[in-house]
C-alpha cells in the first residue's frame, strides 16, 4: 500500500506543472458568456486608446502652445504606451495606428490631410508604430507572466489539497468527488468518475452524466475493458460526448475518470494532465480498495479465530460438566446399594454440574448474542440496589454461605443502563468472586460515583491474578492460568468488557493489598430526569390522611 | 405439607424425561397428577375436568401454551405456573399477562417447583375466601377500607402512587405482577413505555417499607418482568 502511494508521488509534481502550461496559454475553457465579457473588455480598452490619443491630440494642437514636433511625437507615444499598459497587445498596435493616423493629420504639413511632404515622415510613423506595439508587447510578456504566475499558485494549491485528499480519502465516493471538484475549479472541466459494475455506476460528478447517451455508456465502459481513452478525441468511440480516462491501479481498472467532449480536443499538454490525474485516482482507488479488504480479511480472521475459540470452549465447558454428571449418574445406576455418604455426594455433583453447565449456557447466549454486532444497550434508568439485589437473589441458590457484602452508595442508587446486560455482567462478576474467593473471605461489591462515571465494583480475597495476565484475562475465553481452569471465567469477563463496551463504559481488573482481585465495571452517570412523570406533583402525604380516590 | 394430599395438578409437557421428573416429584409430594402432552391434550384435559393447579409448558406441539392459557381463562381461575425453556422475559411477561400466575424458566430444581406450586395454590386459596380489604401477611398490613399502611405495627406515610402500586401487588399477592400491568394501572394505558417509573417509586416504596432489596422481606423483584408481594 504504502509503495503504491510512493509511486503515485511522481506523478504529482508532473501534474502540478501541467495547469501552467494549458492555462498560460488561454487555452483553458471559456464559456460563450466569458467570451462576451472578453469582447466587451476589449472594445473598452480600444475606447479608452482612442480617448488617450485623442487627449495627446488636444495637448499637441493647445494654442499658443511651444511644442515642437518632436514633443508631440513624444506625447502621442506617451498615448500609446498608456494604452498598451492598459489593455492587451492588439489594443496596443490599435493605439499605435490611431496616434500614427491622428500625428500623420493633426500635426503633419500640409495638416488636417492624411498627406505628408516630407518622406521623413515615414521613419518617424513607422518608429512611432514600433514603440506603441514593442512597448504593447512588453506589456502583455509581463501581465502574462504574472497571471500565469498566479493561475500556478491556485492550480497547484488546488492540486496540492487534491493529493493530499487523496491520501487521506478512505472510500471511492470521497476520492471521486475530490477530483471532480478539483477539475471545475481549477480547469473548468466538467468531470464523472464512474466506478466499474454491472451496471456501472457514477460516483461523482460535476455538470455532467457520463452514462446519458448510449455511446457515451459505451465509451467508459469500453475504457475501462482496454484500459485506454476513448471517446471524443481519441481513436476509439470518438463521436461520444465524453472523453473517459481509465482508472486503472493495482488490482486493474477500477472505473473510468470522464471529461465533457471538447475538454481536451484543443491541447496535448490537457490531455496528458488528464490522463495523469486519473492514473493518480486509479492509484488511490486501488490503494483504497487493499485497505477494506485487508480489513475485510483481518475481520474474517477475527470472527474464524473467536469462533475457534468459542468452540473450545464450548468443547470444554460443556463437556466437563456432562463428564461428571454423567460419570456419577451412570455410578448410582450401576451401583444400587452404594453407602451413604459417598450415595449423596454423587446426588450433589450431579446438581452441582447441571447448574454449571446452565451457567456455561446462558453465558455462551449472552455472548453469541452480544457479539452478533447488532446489538444496541436498552438504556433506562433504573434503581442500582434493586438490580444488585436482583443478580444476588438468582445466586442464592449457589451463594449459600458466602458472606457477601452490598453497598450502595446514595449517589449511584440511579444508573442509566440496560438491565438485562447489567444483570449478566454483574452476575459474572460476583459468581467468578465466589467461585474463586468465596472461601477466603468476604466479597464485596460496591456501586459509588467517580467524576462522571457510576462504578460497579467486585472484590474478593482470592488467590487474584498473575500481574502480566490481568489485561488478558478480559479477552474472550482466556483463563489467567490452567490450574483456575473449573469453569468458564474467560468467557464471563468477556461478558462483562462488552456489556461496558455497550455501555461506552470500561471494566478493568486489579490485584488487591492483602491479597484477592478486584473487577470493576464502570458506565457513564446520566442525569436521570423524572420531570414528565405525570405524577409529578406527587407529594409525600401521610396516607391517613388520604382517601377519596380509591378505584 | 401446605396442600391438601390428592390436590389435582394438570403437567402440560411435551417432553418425556422432563414429564418424568415433573410427576414423580409431585406424586411423591401428594399431588394428584394428569398429563397432557400436546395442545390437543391439554384442551381435552381443561375442558373434561376440574384442576386445583395447572403447570403449562408453553412449548408444546399442536399449539401455544399460551392460547391454552387464554382459553381456560374465559371460565376458570385455576393457578397456572408456566414453564418455558427460553430465557425470553417478552414470553414470560406475555404468558402472565395473558393471566399466568407465575413461571418458571427450565432448567429447574425440584425445590424451586414445589415451591412455586404451593405458594400459586395458597394465593388461589387465599383469594377465593378474600372479600376483606384488608391485606395482612408477614408484617405488612395494607387496610383499603382506611387506607393505612403498618409495617410491624407501625404507620408508614407514603404517597398516593405508592400506596396505588401497593394496592396492585395485595390484589395480586403472590402473583407476579408485571411492569406494564403496574404502569397501566397507576399512570394509565398510555404509559407503558416509561417502565423506569415503576422502577423508580418502587424503589422509594422498598425504602419506606423498610424492605431491603437484597433480601426481600415484602417485595421480590422478578428480573425483567416485574414484582411479587410475597406472601408467608
Amino acid at each position: 500500500l504504502q509503495a503504491s502511494f510512493r509511486a503515485a508521488a511522481p506523478c504529482r509534481v508532473e501534474s502540478d506543472q501541467q495547469p501552467f502550461h494549458s492555462e498560460a496559454f488561454g487555452l483553458g475553457n471559456a464559456t460563450a458568456q466569458q467570451s462576451g465579457k472578453v469582447t466587451r473588455a476589449l472594445l473598452l480598452r480600444a475606447g479608452e486608446g482612442l480617448i488617450a490619443v485623442a487627449v495627446a491630440t488636444v495637448v499637441g494642437l493647445l494654442p499658443g502652445g511651444h511644442l515642437s514636433e518632436s514633443d508631440r511625437a513624444m506625447v502621442m507615444l506617451l498615448a500609446v504606451f498608456w494604452s498598451a499598459y492598459r489593455g492587451p497587445f492588439a489594443v496596443a498596435c490599435f493605439s499605435a495606428l490611431v496616434a500614427v493616423t491622428a500625428f500623420n493629420f493633426f500635426f503633419v504639413y500640409p495638416t488636417y490631410t492624411f498627406e505628408f511632404a516630407d518622406s521623413r515622415y515615414l521613419v518617424t510613423f513607422t518608429v512611432m508604430a514600433i514603440v506603441g506595439a514593442a512597448s504593447g508587447w512588453l506589456v502583455h510578456v509581463v501581465r502574462r507572466q504574472s497571471e500565469a504566475a498566479r493561475r500556478y499558485s491556485d492550480a497547484s494549491s488546488l492540486l496540492s489539497r487534491w493529493t493530499d485528499g487523496l491520501a487521506a480519502g478512505d472510500n471511492e465516493r470521497v476520492l471521486a468527488q475530490a477530483t471532480t471538484a478539483m477539475l471545475l475549479q481549477s480547469l473548468q472541466i466538467h468531470s464523472a468518475v464512474v466506478l466499474d459494475g454491472d451496471p456501472l455506476r457514477t460516483v461523482a460528478a460535476a455538470a455532467l452524466d457520463p452514462l446519458c447517451t448510449e455511446t457515451d455508456t459505451r465509451a467508459v465502459a469500453r475504457c475501462i475493458e482496454r484500459s485506454a481513452p476513448t471517446g471524443a478525441s481519441t481513436r476509439t468511440l470518438a463521436g461520444a460526448g465524453i472523453s473517459a480516462f481509465p482508472l486503472a491501479g493495482q488490482g486493474g481498472v477500477a472505473g473510468a475518470l470522464c471529461v465533457e467532449a471538447g475538454a481536451m480536443s484543443a491541447d496535448a499538454a490537457i490531455r496528458a494532465l488528464l490522463a495523469s490525474l486519473a492514473l493518480q485516482l486509479g492509484l488511490a482507488m486501488s490503494r483504497v480498495q487493499a485497505e477494506r479488504e485487508q480489513r475485510s480479511t483481518e475481520l474474517t480472521l477475527e470472527r474464524e479465530q473467536i469462533r475457534g475459540a468459542l468452540l473450545a470452549a464450548v468443547s470444554h465447558d460443556l463437556r466437563t460438566p456432562l463428564g461428571a454428571i454423567l460419570g456419577a449418574s451412570t455410578t448410582l445406576v450401576d451401583h444400587p446399594g452404594l453407602a451413604e455418604p459417598a450415595r449423596s455426594e454423587l446426588l450433589e455433583s450431579i446438581a452441582s454440574q447441571a447448574r454449571r453447565l446452565e451457567r456455561h449456557i446462558s453465558n455462551l447466549l449472552d455472548m453469541t448474542r452480544i457479539t452478533a454486532g447488532d446489538l444496541r444497550a436498552q438504556l433506562v434508568p433504573d434503581v442500582v440496589p434493586e438490580l444488585i439485589g436482583d443478580v444476588v437473589s438468582s445466586l442464592a441458590i449457589r451463594t449459600g454461605a458466602v458472606d457477601l457484602r452490598v453497598v450502595v452508595d446514595e449517589d449511584a442508587e440511579l444508573a442509566v443502563l440496560d438491565a438485562t446486560l447489567m444483570r449478566s455482567a454483574l452476575q459474572n462478576l460476583i459468581e467468578n468472586a465466589i467461585r474463586f474467593g468465596g472461601d477466603a473471605g468476604p466479597i464485596e461489591v460496591h456501586a459509588y460515583r467517580a467524576a462522571h462515571e457510576i462504578v460497579f465494583e467486585v472484590v474478593d480475597r482470592g488467590p487474584g491474578v498473575p500481574e502480566n495476565e490481568l489485561a488478558g484475562i478480559f479477552e474472550a475465553f482466556q483463563r489467567s492460568s490452567p490450574n483456575r481452569d473449573d469453569g468458564g471465567k474467560g468467557l464471563g469477563l468477556a461478558i462483562v468488557t462488552a456489556v461496558a463496551a455497550l455501555h461506552e463504559g470500561r471494566a478493568w481488573a486489579w490485584n488487591r493489598k492483602g491479597g484477592g482481585l478486584g473487577v470493576a465495571i464502570a458506565i457513564p452517570a446520566v442525569a436521570v430526569e423524572l420531570d414528565d412523570s405525570p405524577v409529578a406533583d406527587d407529594v409525600v402525604v401521610d396516607n391517613h390522611a388520604t382517601g377519596g380516590d380509591d378505584e | 405439607m401446605t396442600h391438601a394430599i390428592g390436590t389435582r395438578v394438570l403437567v402440560v409437557e411435551d417432553d418425556a424425561p422432563m414429564r418424568r421428573f415433573l410427576t414423580t416429584l409431585l406424586e411423591t409430594n401428594s399431588f394428584a397428577v394428569v398429563v397432557a402432552r400436546n395442545f390437543d391434550e391439554a384442551l381435552r384435559a381443561i375442558a373434561a375436568e376440574t384442576f386445583e393447579l395447572v403447570l403449562l409448558d408453553l412449548g408444546i406441539p399442536g399449539g401455544s401454551g399460551v392460547e391454552v392459557l387464554r382459553r381456560l381463562r374465559e371460565w376458570s381461575n385455576v393457578p397456572v405456573v408456566v414453564v418455558s425453556a427460553r430465557h425470553d422475559d417478552a414470553e414470560k411477561i406475555g404468558a402472565l399477562d395473558a393471566g399466568a400466575d407465575d413461571y418458571l424458566t427450565k432448567p429447574f430444581s425440584a425445590g424451586e417447583l414445589l415451591a412455586r406450586a404451593r405458594a400459586a395454590l395458597r394465593r388461589a386459596s387465599l383469594s377465593a375466601g378474600d372479600s376483606t380489604p384488608v391485606f395482612d401477611a408477614g408484617g405488612l398490613v395494607v387496610d383499603q377500607t382506611r387506607r393505612v399502611v403498618l409495617v410491624d405495627g407501625t404507620p408508614v406515610a407514603i404517597t398516593p402512587t405508592e400506596y396505588r402500586i401497593l394496592q396492585i401487588l395485595t390484589r395480586n399477592a403472590g402473583r407476579v405482577v408485571t411492569h406494564s400491568e403496574i404502569l397501566r394501572a397507576v399512570w394509565g394505558p398510555h404509559a407503558t413505555l416509561r417502565a423506569h417509573y415503576v422502577r423508580v417509586h418502587m424503589a422509594q416504596l422498598r425504602k419506606k417499607l423498610g424492605d431491603n432489596p437484597l433480601a426481600p422481606r415484602f417485595i421480590q423483584t422478578e428480573s425483567g418482568v416485574g414484582y411479587r408481594l410475597l406472601v408467608r
